[in-house]
């Protein structure tokens, strides 16, 4: 089995995602395409913001669920290299919670496996979050239209 | 028996892990029946269909004998990231 093309890490810290991208474009030079996304806290609600979100993990196996998606992405696609750093433990509001970065030598497979790996991410793997607001906690189960968004590459 | 619980599940029951549980229960579906008797604040979380156990970092089915898994856990529904 070819070696693992994906850098792969859960940070129990906050990471900085301007050096992560651009550490992931240095060794780059074959890429005809590198896309980058990365994901932050958000709001969800102006009337009742989210403070911070808590993601519990377990470490081997969550980091076990993230290899299976980069794997699946790497056989579907002919990546030069990815990058999926994510957050675990409690981020707050405004602060970087997942980077996903795709090198390849054509945009479109760039494009679409970030797309993918997000989508997967998003749905499948092991973490579970919970939305701290001022008067409550939330624990957070994924929506329909995560599911939808996986479905996708079904076809 | 140490049992590791994550999530919401880890909220209900208020610690990460019990270890009052009986060497003698053969799969998981007993794990769970026993849970439930013992520990009934887990039962609305047991209870769930998108509960799973875990076992050595697998995630198995329900009917999966203990014997011989050296880590147990039961985790909630993943919300993904």
């Amino acid at each position: 089995m070819a070696a693992r093309r994906t850098i792969i890490e859960l940070s129990e810290r906050p990471f900085n995602a301007d050096a992560i991208a651009a550490a992931f474009r240095q060794g780059s030079e074959e890429a005809g395409a590198i896309v980058t996304f990365l994901g932050q806290v958000s709001r969800e609600d102006d009337t009742d913001p989210v403070i911070s979100l808590h993601l519990d993990h377990m470490p081997d196996t969550t980091l076990a669920s993230i290899e299976r998606i980069a794997d699946a992405a790497e056989a579907r696609w002919p990546l030069l290299k990815a990058c999926i750093v994510h957050r675990v433990g409690t981020v707050l509001r405004g602060e970087p919670i997942v980077f996903v970065g795709c090198a390849a030598r054509h945009r479109r497979d760039a494009f679409e496996a970030a797309d993918y790996l997000m989508d997967f991410l998003k749905s499948e793997v092991l973490l579970w979050k919970k939305e701290i607001r001022d008067d409550r906690a939330d624990w957070i189960e994924p929506r329909p239209e995560d599911y939808d968004d996986k479905k996708r590459w079904e076809s | 028996m140490r049992i590791c619980f994550y999530g919401r599940l880890a909220d209900l029951l208020g610690s990460r892990s019990l270890d009052d549980a009986p060497d003698n229960l053969t799969d998981g579906a007993a794990l769970r029946d026993w849970l439930i008797q013992n520990h009934q604040q887990l039962s609305e979380g047991l209870t769930h269909p998108g509960t799973r156990l875990v076992l050595d970092n697998e995630i198995t089915d329900w009917d999966a004998p203990l014997s011989g898994a050296h880590d147990i856990a039961i985790i909630p529904i993943v919300s993904g990231g």
